[in-house]
């Protein structure tokens, strides 16, 4: 262990040299790392400030089923108290047409006041659901209650939305992972070089004597290091493109509902996700260059 | 020092390389190993260097069981063992001095050691002025002094020089033999020495053994080819 901490400055002089040397490998290394963790910053971005977004849009979004005008006031009672007892159920509230239709005109204008005489709206329970329930599913069971004519919700075209979101969000995180993997066999072909270079030098420190981690180590530092600055070059970019959205937009796209994240503590927990995936990505790809050299072999 | 009992050591496809062999070797000897081409003299150096494992028997160098050694522990014992080779397998990009500190600084020596036994070792091998020269600017027999330099750097207990004078003429294995010679009697350390150099062999009379086809042939303590 002591010899192990003695020995750094050297592994990591030696790790130093071997990336100079192959400078055209290691700096495509690192690129390829920094488009992968771009796009999957970028991705994250989008995913974490959708789903704040979609929560607070599905938390307030509720049906409204419309009921048959022929039905009883017992009938109505029955199904109000048929459907607040289903499990996914968070509340129902009736209200009849005569409440609809003066709803409509306090919130559009008087010009509804001609209907006064001819209501042609429907009595509507108002229910709202378990926000991890599927509204479209919901809507669909509802609409087999007897007596009922139509169920509706606001949120369709919202909800269209958020579905080419997810869509997006899938396709960005799979093709990240494509890249990551790609950036992992990149810097194992790098090291690969490094160690054919070596194989001279590996072969007399194993006739001297040389502990294991001595002659695998400084591949291992270089794997990380071109894991680190294949996150650094990201963060920055993402860090700054973000904080400068966030003030030009004033914390909020299009309006409140759409709030975004704070850039603090959120940029922090993204940046320390960046490193990590790119110090382990290169640590993988740099053991999967030098397993040969782990193994304890004579 | 070095005991071999009863070792024997096969390779797939049923090639044996040495079979039964019986050694003893004494602290501070220097012993020649010589024999045909496939006579088991790269297989019994291999041996000691604990590159293979043998199938039977028991190999016991300075204390130490080779044989069932962990693997751990074989860059340990690997520090008791120089070798020298017949190719100097010395690095290009590396001065004399930078060459010989390289071994020390694979086992984790410090700076001030690592000079310190760096320049007696260019004394001994009588190669001080050419400290900051590179390989490929000395002579062969001067590369061959540099990796002797480097394989008893580390102080060994042991040296093993596979056909040290195999590339070389006449006059310059004469230097290394003397080289080899001084270090046997100034630091005790043992030597075996692998060759086929006849001429060598008969000047430098040393306890010789001859391998055939894996077996021990002759053991003969005065030496000499022409004796056997």
């Amino acid at each position: 262990m002591i010899l192990f901490f003695k020995s750094l400055p050297r592994l990591f002089k030696t790790a130093n040299k071997d990336m100079k040397r192959h400078f055209s490998m290691t700096f495509s290394s690192i690129l390829s790392i920094s488009v992968a963790l771009l796009l999957s910053l970028i991705m994250a971005v989008i995913a974490l400030n959708v789903r704040d977004i979609s929560l607070s849009i599905e938390s307030q979004m509720k049906l409204q089923v419309s009921l048959a005008p022929s039905l009883s006031q017992e009938q109505t009672t029955e199904i109000v108290k048929q459907i607040s007892t289903m499990p996914q159920v968070v509340s129902a509230e009736y209200s009849s047409k005569e409440e609809e239709l003066d709803k409509l005109i306090e919130e559009n204008g008087e010009m509804f006041l001609q209907y006064k005489d001819a209501n042609p709206l429907y009595d509507v329970i108002t229910v709202e659901v378990n926000p991890k329930d599927k509204l479209e599913d919901m809507s669909q069971k509802l609409g087999q209650v007897d007596g009922v004519v139509e169920v509706s919700y606001g949120g369709a075209a919202i909800q269209k939305l958020i579905s080419v979101f997810d869509s997006m969000r899938r396709i960005g995180f799979a093709l990240a992972g494509g890249l990551m993997v790609l950036s992992i066999f990149l810097i194992r072909n790098t090291i690969r070089m490094t160690i054919l270079v070596r194989q001279d030098e590996i072969s007399i420190m194993r006739t001297v004597g040389a502990y294991n981690f001595y002659i695998y180590m400084p591949f291992l530092f270089t794997g990380m290091a071109m894991g680190f600055w294949g996150a650094f070059i990201p963060s920055v970019l993402v860090d700054a493109a973000y904080v400068m959205i966030y003030k030009a937009f004033q914390g909020a796209l299009v309006s409140e509902m759409f709030a975004l994240q704070a850039p603090f503590p959120f940029l922090l927990w993204l940046n320390a996700a960046a490193f990590a995936a790119g110090l382990l990505s290169g640590a993988i790809g740099s053991l999967l260059a030098a397993g040969r050299l782990i193994r304890r072999t004579r | 020092m070095i005991d071999l009992k009863q070792v024997s050591k096969s390779y797939p496809k049923g090639i044996h390389a040495l079979t039964g062999l019986d050694l003893h070797i004494d602290d501070g000897e220097f012993v020649y190993v010589i024999g045909a081409t496939g006579s088991g003299k790269s297989t019994l150096v291999k041996i000691l260097n604990a590159e293979e494992i043998p199938d039977s028997g028991s190999v016991i160098v300075d204390g130490v069981d080779v044989g069932h050694l962990k693997h751990r522990k074989v860059p340990k014992y690997r520090r008791n063992i120089g070798c020298i080779f017949q190719d100097y397998r010395l690095l290009p990009s590396l001065t004399v001095y930078e060459n010989i500190a390289f071994a020390m600084e694979a086992v984790g020596a410090s700076k001030k050691e690592i000079k310190k036994r760096v320049a007696e070792v260019l004394e001994l091998v009588d190669l001080k002025e050419k400290a900051y020269s590179y390989p490929d600017e000395l002579s062969g027999g001067q590369q061959q002094r540099v990796t002797i330099a480097r394989a008893i750097v580390n102080q060994p207990k042991v040296l093993i020089a596979d056909e040290p004078t195999g590339n070389l003429d006449p006059e310059k294995s004469r230097e290394i033999m003397s080289l080899l010679e001084k270090i046997n009697e100034t630091l005790k350390t043992t030597i075996i020495m692998v060759t086929h150099d006849s001429a060598i062999v008969d000047e430098y009379k040393k306890r010789t053994i001859m391998l055939d086809a894996g077996f021990m042939v002759h053991d003969f303590a005065k030496g000499g080819y022409k004796s056997l």
